[in-house]
């Protein structure tokens, strides 16, 4: 977690359950709450894979005003990050993916 | 001298030597351009090089002529473009003869470089483009049309190896003159100076007089193509022929030529060489943003350009110029506006209209992007532009997943929400918040994220302007859209009748997408728009669709793709010859029940096995190595179907349920 986090940037990463629970994080962030908060969007955002016959989520981010956020998803967990707001959110969502694979 | 003297050659006052107006000595001739000779000077007061340009004697005594010149190098002047060459003086010699003195630049031009190199790389093109289009962009904002840009009039000052060059444009607004002159393109010393016809735009090979901006990004995309392939895109063996192709034939895409190249190139020129001016990039801004996102790269700087369309119109130029946002937004009806709140509009032929639509198709026409739409903040559809058929219904049902997802964002932050993106197996979805309202892009999994963020960015910013302009999006959104035709399906929910497609009935909307998709397999941009071109008169009916398909598949040169293509392609649609019977109405009418919005339609081409003449069409092998396009969403809500072979009666009885208001085979 620790090397992404150095890599990636960004205030912190965790390594969370397909339900939502925090297994591993680095950095200064509420790890348990992303986690949980990603678990019930991912499942929500994967009905539109079956809306439009997209198949598996893969990945996906979200940019707000203050914050980014990162979700790598993957077989049984998922890898999450919160970093600043920025412009291009593309190169971090990718550089998450491609962590620890 | 008077101004009626002897010919510029036997004029004793340009010579080497010679002091021009006390402040310039002449040194040598550099050369002889269409309308004078160019000539190396010392400036005698700042003692450096300059370049001076004097116009011919044939052309000083005509009134027309010189006022031209005199306008046309003070504009120059006023340009102050580092990208465009520097005038630092204008004024008459001794015996009449005007001259411009300019900047002496060291380098070569295009032209040259092309000689040396053939062609060039991408990399270098996209310099030579966009610094091109910053000095265009200066200039079309003083309403100044350049009407000569060719490669010998792009001059690449420094190391051109290293793409270490900057470039100047030359001679500007000289040849605007010299094209009002000229009454024809036969060679003659008249002709010639509008400079090589192989760069000229239609307008300009049809002799219009009205030739604005868009002559200009047209000849530019003239030499981007040389560039990249070496070959001018028209030729001939006479001026005649080579006029005939520029204004009506199409060049031979450029990654045929490089297949390099990303297909987006193709799509890039098929725009910058639109025989409509108006279907043309609006500026060389976007002209050049574009060409940079379908080359791979990000434009540099977009605030050295400078916009075109609406400076240019400001000063009184003589522009037929398409709309820009802004201007749609002063221009709104209310009956439009009252129509708009009504129906979403399907903007998917109004590139070149303003506003909404222009922002929509900007981002639609990003290479495997299968469909955008505005999202108002009910969730209703504003505006969608998609080419693949994708329904406007899809794009709001998938916002309103989006926003349920969201909700529990909340619990992080209160802060709202300004960009989503999902990266699915085969699909890739795209949201920008504009003021209340969802930019939702839909693109298969091989559209550049980078390129398509880029594109949506651009078309967030515009819509924001023009919310901003019109002092609330709603008003803004819904004043620019100018088409609002009705809904071709009207929805079904709960219960659909089961029935059975008629030999005449018109294919559907779907399969016409997913047609179009495995037809852009094999030949991209070019292939959307021969199927587009082909449905003009209406879309085939299932008895005619076999043919249709066939028809289509001989524009495909490979024959393993082209087999490949007819196969899957008769393989979307029942073969009318093989069906049962007609039962009697009574019987195939039976209501079912429609699956719910949520449940994924198993679609029958996974579910069954290739019939046998399909499979032979294309041999297993080949088959196999076909790269499987993305599916479709709305052919996968639709579920097209797999049909038996043509000679193989069907002897199953198929079904037929209306399912969000299409069509879709089911299994008994």
């Amino acid at each position: 977690m620790d090397a992404i986090l150095k890599e990636l940037k960004v205030q912190g990463v965790a390594l969370s359950s397909d339900a939502g629970e925090a297994l591993e994080s680095a950095g200064g962030f509420d790890a348990e709450t992303l986690c949980a908060v990603a678990s019930v969007a991912a499942g929500q955002l994967r009905e539109i894979g079956d809306v439009l016959s997209a198949g598996r989520l893969e990945r996906w981010y979200l940019v707000t005003e203050q914050q980014a956020y990162y979700v790598s998803e993957r077989s049984g967990s998922r890898l999450v990050a919160a970093g600043d707001a920025v412009k291009n959110a593309e190169a971090t969502s990718k550089a998450l993916h491609r962590a620890g694979r | 001298m008077p101004a009626n003297g002897p010919s510029s050659e036997s004029v004793p006052s340009i010579f080497p030597g010679a002091t021009i107006s006390g402040r310039f000595r002449l040194v040598r001739l550099l050369g002889r351009g269409s309308m004078g000779s160019v000539w190396l000077a010392r400036h005698l007061t700042l003692d450096v090089d300059v370049a001076v340009k004097f116009i011919d004697a044939a052309f000083r005594d005509q009134k027309d002529h010189r006022g031209r010149f005199a306008l046309e190098a003070q504009a120059a002047a006023r340009i102050n473009s580092p990208h465009v060459v520097n005038v630092l003086d204008f004024g008459a010699e001794a015996s009449g003869r005007l001259y411009i003195a300019m900047e002496y630049l060291q380098g070569e031009d295009v032209s040259k470089l092309l000689e040396r190199s053939g062609r060039l790389s991408p990399a270098i093109t996209a310099r030579i483009v966009s610094h091109a289009c910053r000095g265009l962009g200066r200039a079309h904002a003083l309403g100044i049309a350049h009407r000569d840009v060719k490669p010998e009039n792009l001059f690449l000052v420094g190391a051109t190896e290293d793409e270490g060059f900057v470039l100047k444009i030359l001679d500007f607004g000289v040849a605007k003159s010299a094209q009002k002159g000229a009454k024809d393109f036969t060679g003659t010393a008249v002709g010639q100076l509008v400079g090589s016809p192989a760069y000229m735009s239609p307008e300009q090979a049809h002799g219009s007089l009205d030739v604005d901006f868009r002559s200009d990004l047209f000849s530019l995309a003239v030499v981007a193509y040389h560039c990249l392939t070496g070959v001018v895109p028209f030729g001939g063996d006479s001026l005649a022929e080579l006029l005939i192709g520029i204004v009506s034939k199409d060049p031979v895409p450029v990654t045929r030529l490089a297949p390099g190249l990303p297909r987006a190139v193709d799509d890039w020129f098929q725009r910058a060489l639109d025989k409509n001016p108006a279907r043309r990039f609006a500026n060389a801004k976007d002209l050049a943003q574009a060409f940079h996102m379908a080359i791979g790269q990000h434009a540099s700087s977009a605030t050295d350009y400078t916009s075109s369309s609406s400076a240019a119109a400001s000063r009184g130029a003589n522009v037929a110029r398409p709309l820009t946002g802004s201007d749609t937004v002063v221009h709104a009806s209310p009956v439009a506006s009252q129509k708009a709140s009504a129906h979403h509009a399907d903007v998917s032929n109004h590139t070149a209209s303003s506003g909404v639509p222009l922002a929509l198709a900007q981002v639609a026409e990003v290479a495997n992007v299968l469909g955008i739409a505005l999202i108002g903040p009910e969730g209703e559809p504003v505006a969608h532009h998609s080419l693949m058929g994708l329904p406007a219904s899809t794009f709001s049902d998938v916002t309103r997943r989006v926003r349920e997802a969201l909700d529990t964002f909340e619990s992080l932050e209160s802060t709202r929400s300004q960009a989503l993106a999902l990266y699915f197996e085969s699909a890739t979805v795209l949201i920008r918040w504009v003021e209340s309202h969802a930019v939702v892009v839909v693109g298969t999994e091989q559209v550049h994220p980078t390129v398509l963020s880029v594109s949506l960015n651009a078309a967030a910013s515009k819509l924001q302007t023009l919310a901003k302009q019109a002092g609330g999006a709603a008003i803004a959104f819904r004043s620019t859209i100018s088409s609002l035709p009705e809904n071709e399906f009207a929805e079904v929910s709960g219960t659909a009748l089961v029935v059975r497609p008629a030999a005449t009935d018109p294919v559907p909307d779907a399969t016409i997408a997913r047609l179009t998709q495995l037809f852009a397999k094999p030949l991209g941009a070019v292939g959307r728009l021969a199927i587009q071109q082909r449905l003009k008169g209406g879309k085939p009916t299932v008895q005619a669709y076999p043919d249709f398909v066939r028809r289509l598949a001989t524009l495909i040169e490979e024959a393993s793709e082209r087999e490949a293509f007819t196969a899957d392609g008769l393989r979307l649609v029942p073969q009318i010859e093989a069906a049962p019977p007609v039962p009697p109405p009574a019987k195939a009418a039976a209501l079912v029940s429609a699956p719910p919005s949520t449940q994924k339609l198993v679609s029958p081409v996974a579910s069954q096995p290739a019939p046998p003449r399909a499979a032979a069409a294309a041999p297993a092998a080949q088959r196999s190595a076909l790269p499987v396009p993305p599916r479709p969403p709305s052919a996968d809500l639709t579920a097209t179907p797999l049909a038996a072979p043509a000679a193989d009666p069907i002897t199953k009885t198929k079904k037929f349920v209306m399912y969000r208001g299409r069509k879709i085979e089911v299994d008994e």
